[in-house]
């Protein structure tokens, strides 16, 4: 039960989305609608806060322009909706699964494509839907962060990280391509606390972002050279002889090797050449980071988006094994962790049906979903069943999606506002925002778990993807018995606690879920990652000489990898925004108050070349595809870059995504399946449409 | 273009102040020309009126709430609004008086200089309601001389429609008040260009608006009339002098910078 | 008793721009889309010598001599004796607009489906519970925080910074730490 705070009933859940922060909720309900909610007062990670998104969740389940209700668009693409019911729609999903099967003979026609919409653990419940079907087409790998993974995996065995919250314990901070003022705010305070405690703060990033705007130094690395950089860092280290011998000789395998490569292959000068940072600047930078003790690297995402990403990642780990910081407290390279990936993903692994005989699963390249719509034969697929995930605004090389859409013959798509992938579906169907649901929460990057509790009925006949994916599995077995095996009567509690396990139950120090009920808890973190000193490699050792890597077709060493050849004049960044995650909340009216308009940024001496003014109508574009939209001049990015942040505006049709095509990087099919893709390998041209609002009389007064 | 805003206030600021203008004027030429018979017309206090009337109407309809106008009058220990609506009020009252008197042919320059005195004393208060921080451009003297300019110019020429045979008497006076018009017009944002960045981005904004040249151009025009062709006092002259000062009020209603515009931007 | 006046400390040092704060605002009080009572206002490069990378997170100042107060006509504001928070009474407000002219600071706005002013009210109903105002209490930083002006040492900090409007007479309970820039190392290009 809701615990009652003066008028209001308050109910527990926890930030679903994407994001480092995964905050811990409260919500207030009053007259069975939401009032407002609060951050958990008792997860020291959210602290009682939350973010400007999660302020503005009350709005996102009240929208006006909130899909409550199934739609059928007929045809596809024209904009002629109509409401149907549920019956209607589940009818003719099943329908078409039967019609693909008996054409097929399988259903590998039948493909999800799923993203990271939504955490919540129990919304693995499409992929259990599939599979209790019978062998489908499934999306695997993951755009966000599968290079550094691998990366990771290579040097260390897994991707681990020490409890952010013990960032406070650090005396040299290198956040090195993160910008946690914008994208793990809550992170801030430890960092801040770590300064107050005597900490310096360094930010290594190719733009100036707010992260770099509080730290103590700021260094610009070009794009995509910051595994140089840190190569040239390494040298600097062995040569001052600012190693951790002991470290290195009972925890490392292949320093030698790394040593010989660093003296033959790195050149401080060549370095500084190729990262845009001053030969003296890396060198006080590596004396610093490994003399100051304990010295942590945060590695943000962005760097590993290039075809050179994951050797990027694997030279700066290098530092931290090179200085002994690894296993220490307030030490460390964090990249994120899956040590809390424990439940059981009950509702993802289903059994097929018993008719579906042996076969399995087909599998395609997530981040190159258009490509792979286009390429797939025997059969095609045919059925798109499209959840917590955006394609036409997120998937990579836009204009190739539009035309692998039209190979589809029924796409359905599970959604909470028209989003441009809606308007490509045949079959809309309304899903429940986190507060009409209960699931649970755990992080990648802080070790709390949270409840999700289902704080208000579902509004209009939204429906979660577990009740859709129950009631699919009913009117499947109503029109073909025994057709699919997925459960079509549990409870959500049941749901809940088919996820536990006594793993869990230890890891969180809690003896049963509902503890959860008076609000999160933290994982009783025995010790700091690789703490013990034993890596998870085949050797047992943090390995610099990799031979798995190797076998994978890498360098064995963390090398320098030349990254891609531009094939334009600028580069372009296409980074998170503050005010969304991917294409969520951005359409929300509350936060178009705050950020009425995209924009393309850029450096007012390239915007000078091009006789580019401030909010300037601009064209920017390449052989993929282009972008019309509204200039903003800003020393904030380097002279030879665009940043274009990627998010959905609402009625805009603004979309990065015609610009930025799926180039794979260079590692990810290890520990997720797919490589993921060179978001930040994109190069396109500018030039000016129209200026600005013309100003009549006198354009010389130049208001700034 | 923007929306003009604040139409109700254009309106009453004008109305109001042509009333006062008319007041103040008669009283003038009443003082000075003792022997012009037809100054104590009843027509004048009756067209003040009549402008007071529907001027007071149309402010009604700038409130969110035009019903509760009559609790304006709550705050006149500190508020200059509640204030201005009491002196609207009380020069209202003596110039209706004034108006019942001279139909019924009394004239009486005691209530005269009373509704005088009021009118006048309406226009500065009125003008203090703008004098506030939250409009550095205003935070002066200026709104003071735009709207005396406006009572001035509009009280003449009205007075000159009333009183056709005061017309050669009134028109140097009218060239008079024109120049000043004209002179406040192109001067205050001059003025504004050496203030702080609300009152320069303020002149800017004048620059930058087709109602600023527009008003420019009707005022020289008007002045050039006056001083140089010795216009007669016609219905076409008196509709182009309204339309400069509804423009000068729009103006001064939606051209002015506000201080919290700038907030986060240098003074610089 | 001694007198107590509520202010804000606007830590621009601290400050990350993140606009949790005018969210959790929003959050609270739902007011249309339009108006804010509390807004973040971005340096521009004279102040800040990078655009959009330091605020101020401003609503209203709770002014020792409210600009509001003397400009309402039917005196719809009042500033409490008990901590200084000055309060706009709703079923008073006429919607003349004379106070969203008159301060200085932009702090009362327009609501128009109400046709009457509003602005932020310090949650005084929440400070009455012993809660923190929805602003404070959200900021992940602690780049806001809410000061007692009579009694905190405020020596240290600004009360008119660059880019904030200077007024006479009003006396805003605000208070400024200024934004730091690092050290900055970045290659110029021809």
């Amino acid at each position: 039960m809701p615990v009652t705070k003066g008028e209001y009933q308050v109910f527990r859940n926890a930030c679903p989305r994407n994001c480092y922060d995964t905050c811990s909720m409260q919500t207030y309900v009053k007259d069975q609608r939401i009032q407002f909610v609060e951050g958990a007062p008792e997860s020291s990670f959210t602290d009682g806060g939350l973010c400007v998104k999660g302020y503005s969740y009350v709005q996102q389940v009240y929208a006006k322009d909130r899909i409550t209700h199934p739609l059928r668009q007929v045809p596809r693409g024209s904009g002629h909706w109509e409401r149907i019911s549920w019956d209607t729609a589940l009818e003719t999903i099943a329908r078409k699964i039967r019609e693909i099967e008996e054409k097929d003979g399988s259903l590998h026609g039948l493909c999800l494509a799923t993203g990271s919409g939504n955490h919540g653990i129990t919304n693995n419940s499409p992929d259990g839907m599939m599979s209790s079907l019978g062998y489908t087409t499934r999306t695997r790998g993951t755009p966000c962060w599968p290079a550094g993974i691998d990366a990771q995996a290579y040097d260390m065995g897994e991707m681990w990280c020490n409890d952010p919250e013990d960032l406070v314990k650090s005396r040299y901070i290198i956040l090195w391509g993160v910008n946690p003022a914008w994208c793990s705010i809550h992170s801030m305070k430890f960092i801040y606390e770590a300064r107050e405690r005597g900490a310096r703060i360094i930010v290594i990033d190719p733009l100036f972002t707010q992260t770099a705007a509080k730290a103590d130094l700021y260094c610009q690395v070009k794009a995509g050279t910051d595994g140089i950089l840190a190569l040239g860092m390494a040298r600097v280290i062995i040569e001052e002889g600012l190693t951790d011998p002991d470290f290195l000789s009972n925890h490392t395998l292949g320093y030698e090797r790394f040593t010989a490569y660093l003296d033959q292959q790195i050149c401080l000068a060549q370095v500084s050449e190729i990262c845009g940072i001053p030969e003296s600047e890396i060198r006080s930078m590596a004396r610093d980071f490994a003399s100051i003790k304990p010295a942590t690297i945060w590695v943000g995402y962005g760097m590993q988006r290039h075809t050179n990403g994951g050797a990027n990642v694997r030279a700066i780990d290098a530092l931290g094994a090179l200085t002994g910081n690894i296993g220490k407290p307030g030490g460390g390279v964090r990249y994120g962790h899956k040590t809390n990936r424990i439940f059981n993903y009950y509702a993802a692994s289903m059994s097929p049906p018993q008719g579906a005989g042996p076969g399995k699963d087909r599998f395609i390249n997530t981040n190159r979903l258009a490509q792979e719509i286009l390429d797939a034969e025997n059969p095609p697929i045919r059925m798109l069943w499209n959840t917590c995930r955006n394609p036409f605004s997120q998937d990579f090389n836009r204009p190739l999606l539009e035309r692998a859409f039209k190979k589809l013959e029924l796409v359905v798509c599970v959604e909470q506002f028209m989003t441009m992938t809606c308007e490509q579906a045949d079959i809309v169907l309304p899903v429940t925002t986190l507060f009409e649901e209960d699931t649970l929460n755990v992080a990648y990057w802080h070790y709390w778990l949270a409840l999700n509790e289902k704080a208000i009925a579902p509004v209009g006949e939204c429906r979660s993807n577990t009740r859709i994916a129950m009631d699919l599995s009913e009117k499947m077995n109503q029109l073909f018995p025994g057709s699919c095996t997925f459960p079509t009567h549990l409870t959500s509690e049941e749901w809940i606690s088919r996820e536990f396990n006594d793993r869990v139950y230890e890891m969180f120090g809690i003896t049963s879920w509902k503890d959860l009920k008076s609000g999160p808890v933290k994982a009783v973190i025995p010790r700091e990652a690789w703490g013990d000193g034993r890596f998870a490699t085949p050797s047992g050792k943090y390995e610099f000489y990799s031979k798995l890597a190797q076998s994978h077709g890498h360098k064995a060493l963390p090398e320098v990898v030349p990254g891609r050849k531009p094939s334009a004049p600028f580069r372009i960044l296409t980074p998170h925004s503050k005010f969304s995650i991917h294409s969520q909340f951005q359409n929300l009216d509350y936060m178009t108050a705050f950020n009425p308009e995209p924009c393309v940024r850029i450096h007012p001496k390239a915007a000078a070349q091009k006789g580019i003014c401030d909010k300037d109508l601009v064209r920017v574009f390449n052989d993929q595809g282009q972008i019309v939209v509204r200039s903003r001049l800003t020393t904030t990015v380097p002279q030879d870059t665009l940043v274009l942040h990627e998010a959905w505006f609402k009625n805009k049709g603004y979309c990065v995504q015609n610009l930025v095509d799926d180039q794979s990087s260079d590692m990810g099919v290890f520990k997720t399946g797919s490589p993921g893709v060179a978001i930040h390998d994109q190069f396109a041209d500018i030039e000016k449409i129209s200026p600005a609002a013309r100003r009549f009389p006198f354009n010389f007064w130049k208001t700034r | 273009m923007k929306p003009i805003k604040e139409i109700p206030l254009v309106l009453f600021t004008i109305l109001s102040q042509a009333a006062v203008g008319l007041t103040l004027m008669e009283g003038f030429f009443i003082f000075f020309y003792p022997g012009e018979a037809r100054l104590w017309s009843p027509a004048v206090p009756g067209l003040a009126f009549l402008c007071l009337l529907v001027g007071l109407a149309c402010s009604l309809f700038h409130l969110g709430h035009p019903s509760g106008g009559i609790r304006s009058l709550a705050n006149l220990s500190v508020s200059w609004l509640s204030r201005e609506i009491l002196a609207f009020g009380g020069y209202g009252a003596v110039l209706g008086l004034d108006m019942v008197l001279r139909y019924q042919g009394m004239k009486i320059p005691m209530v005269l200089l009373s509704s005088f005195i009021a009118g006048l004393a309406a226009v500065a208060v009125s003008a203090r309601v703008y004098k506030n921080p939250g409009y550095p451009a205003l935070d002066t003297f200026w709104p003071f001389v735009f709207f005396a300019g406006t009572a001035w110019v509009l009280g003449l020429f009205l007075l000159g429609m009333i009183c056709p045979s005061l017309a050669s008497v009134l028109r140097p006076f009218i060239a008079v008040a024109l120049v000043f018009e004209l002179m406040t017009h192109f001067l205050a944002p001059i003025f504004w260009l050496s203030g702080g960045r609300a009152q320069r981005c303020t002149a800017i904004a004048h620059y930058r608006s087709f109602f600023f040249w527009i008003r420019g151009g009707i005022l020289v025009l008007m002045t050039g009339l006056f001083v140089f062709a010795r216009s007669d006092l016609s219905v076409l002259i008196l509709v182009l002098l309204t339309v400069q000062e509804l423009i000068g009020r729009v103006l001064f209603f939606n051209y002015m910078v506000h201080a919290a515009d700038h907030i986060g931007k240098s003074l610089e | 008793m001694s007198r107590i006046q509520l202010g804000f400390h606007i830590n621009a040092k601290k400050c990350i721009g993140c606009f949790t704060c005018a969210m959790a605002c929003k959050n609270m009080y739902h007011q249309p889309v339009a108006v804010l009572w509390r807004k973040l206002y971005p340096l521009d490069e004279s102040i800040y010598p990078f655009s959009h990378r330091g605020f101020y997170s401003l609503a209203c100042n709770h002014c020792e001599t409210p600009a509001c107060q003397a400009a309402c006509p039917v005196g719809a504001y009042t500033k409490r004796v008990r901590d200084g928070v000055v309060i706009h009474d709703q079923d008073k407000c006429i919607g003349c607009g004379n106070c969203i002219r008159s301060c200085p600071f932009g702090a009362p706005q327009y609501n128009p489906v109400l046709r009457k002013a509003e602005k932020c009210s310090l949650c005084w109903q929440r400070l009455d519970q012993g809660l923190k105002p929805a602003c404070v209490l959200s900021c992940p930083v602690e780049a806001l925080e809410l000061k007692d002006f009579c009694k905190a040492d405020l020596s240290s900090l600004l009360a008119f910074p660059p880019g904030f409007p200077v007024t006479s007479g009003i006396n805003p309970s605000v208070r400024f730490t200024l934004p730091q820039s690092p050290c900055i190392v970045r290659q110029e290009m021809p």
